[in-house]
């Protein structure tokens, strides 16, 4: 049944967001019903098309922000050297954080602010596993002792484990957990080496010194089959777990 | 083309200029792109989630990258011209696109990280779905959050006083 937008109540008109998603030809969700609903409503017409003004004078207004021309092959050679390298300090501003999607601290750094989204993805998604301990708010609740955890979800069969530095002492030994998300937490030694734990898509990076003396658990459910352990840039280990590896074997 | 030689192909020029328009600084949206690229290089492929995860790895360190004062001051008073493009020949067109520059660059400082990332990976192409997951909401909300922001953005990047 098809009305006028005289006849339509007000509730049956379409939101701004889903005016959006139909005017950016989405195809996820239902936007049969509300696509049928703008064809016969002239004030929904009239607001898809200011959407769709609003849209364009922004994507002319962004075009104002000029990208640098950068040369391909100068970003390709960038590129390389750094993985060569294996080492990610290596950039013109030396105190990166690197890209944290959640940033646990385990140490002596351990007041970073992370932006409030983040944080907020951090608690969903602990709120959802039940941790083994609660870091709801980093900032706040910093993880300075041997003890500490920080849980997360796998996000596919592989997981990576990389070391800043090469440490003093220390092992990880990774076994294996019946739940459903990756755990890791620091065994001993926290805080001998400004240790902090970043938590990135597939990878768990660990940013150490070489004073470090920590050592790390690490449960991996079974949906992990393949662990890589890279230390200071150089492959540990590259296999099924469970293992124990010594972090400074490289000496 | 090897694996690297296509990545670049289909995902550099996208990529770095949403990150320059993200963080403002061009030195910052290029370490980002250059981290982003050798994850991913380190990773075994992942076929269609690739490009968000590329950008994914990009915005978090720009987020990260940006929180020191001086950078977002940088940010903020818009004293990047100087590093951002070629300048056209015409010195009244060059004082009017850095005026515009300035402009769009203070209207999207204002917004919040979320509302930035989710407009920016919108004029990229991404998907409501695959914005969503990055700023971590739902599809059925990301619309709105992407309307309003669209709103806003627009009304304040107004140059000539045109009705918006």
């Amino acid at each position: 049944m098809t009305t006028s937008s005289i006849d339509q109540p007000m509730e049956l008109h379409a939101s701004d967001g889903v005016l959006l998603a139909l005017y950016d030809h989405q195809r996820d969700g239902d936007l049969e019903s509300p696509r049928r609903h703008v064809e016969q409503c002239a004030e929904c017409q009239a607001r898809l098309g200011a959407i769709a003004a609003r849209a364009k004078h922004v994507r002319m207004a962004l075009a104002a922000v000029p990208t640098p021309s950068v040369a391909k092959d100068d970003f390709r050679r960038r590129v390389a050297e750094a993985r060569e390298r294996g080492d990610r300090r290596v950039w013109r501003r030396p105190v990166w954080l690197a890209a944290a999607a959640i940033v646990v601290l385990v140490g002596a750094a351990a007041a970073l602010p992370i932006r409030d989204w983040v944080r907020r993805r951090l608690v969903e998604s602990r709120t959802a596993h039940a941790p083994a301990q609660p870091v709801a708010t980093p900032s706040t609740q910093p993880l300075n002792r041997s003890g500490a955890t920080v849980s997360f979800a796998a996000s596919g069969p592989g997981f990576t484990v990389r070391f800043d530095s090469l440490p003093s002492v220390g092992t990880l030994t990774a076994g294996r957990t019946t739940a459903d998300q990756i755990s890791a937490r620091v065994a001993s030694g926290a805080g001998t080496g400004g240790d902090a734990m970043v938590v990135l898509p597939g990878e768990l990076l660990v940013r150490n010194t070489s004073a470090a003396r920590a050592s790390y658990d690490l449960l991996l459910p079974s949906a992990v089959t393949r662990l890589r352990i890279i230390v200071a840039g150089r492959v540990v280990f590259d296999g099924a777990p469970p293992t124990t590896i010594p972090l400074n074997r490289s000496k | 083309m090897d694996r690297a030689s296509e990545l670049f192909e289909n995902y550099h020029a996208a990529l770095y200029r949403y990150l320059v328009r993200l963080s403002g600084d061009p030195d910052l949206a290029a370490d980002a792109a250059q981290e982003a690229f050798v994850r991913l290089l380190d990773r075994a492929p992942m076929g269609p989630t690739e490009r968000a995860w590329l950008f994914k790895v990009g915005t978090n360190y720009v987020l990260e990258g940006r929180r020191t004062a001086a950078r977002r001051s940088r940010l903020l008073d818009g004293r990047l011209a100087q590093t951002m493009g070629d300048a056209p020949g015409d010195p009244h067109a060059n004082v009017e696109a850095e005026e515009r520059r300035r402009i769009v660059m203070a209207a999207l400082s204002r917004l919040s990280d979320k509302e930035r990332v989710a407009i920016l990976m919108r004029e990229e192409g991404f998907s409501h779905r695959e914005i969503a997951e990055a700023v971590g909401t739902t599809t059925g909300s990301v619309g709105t959050l992407l309307a309003r922001t669209l709103e806003r953005l627009a009304r304040e990047t107004t140059f000539d006083r045109e009705a918006l």
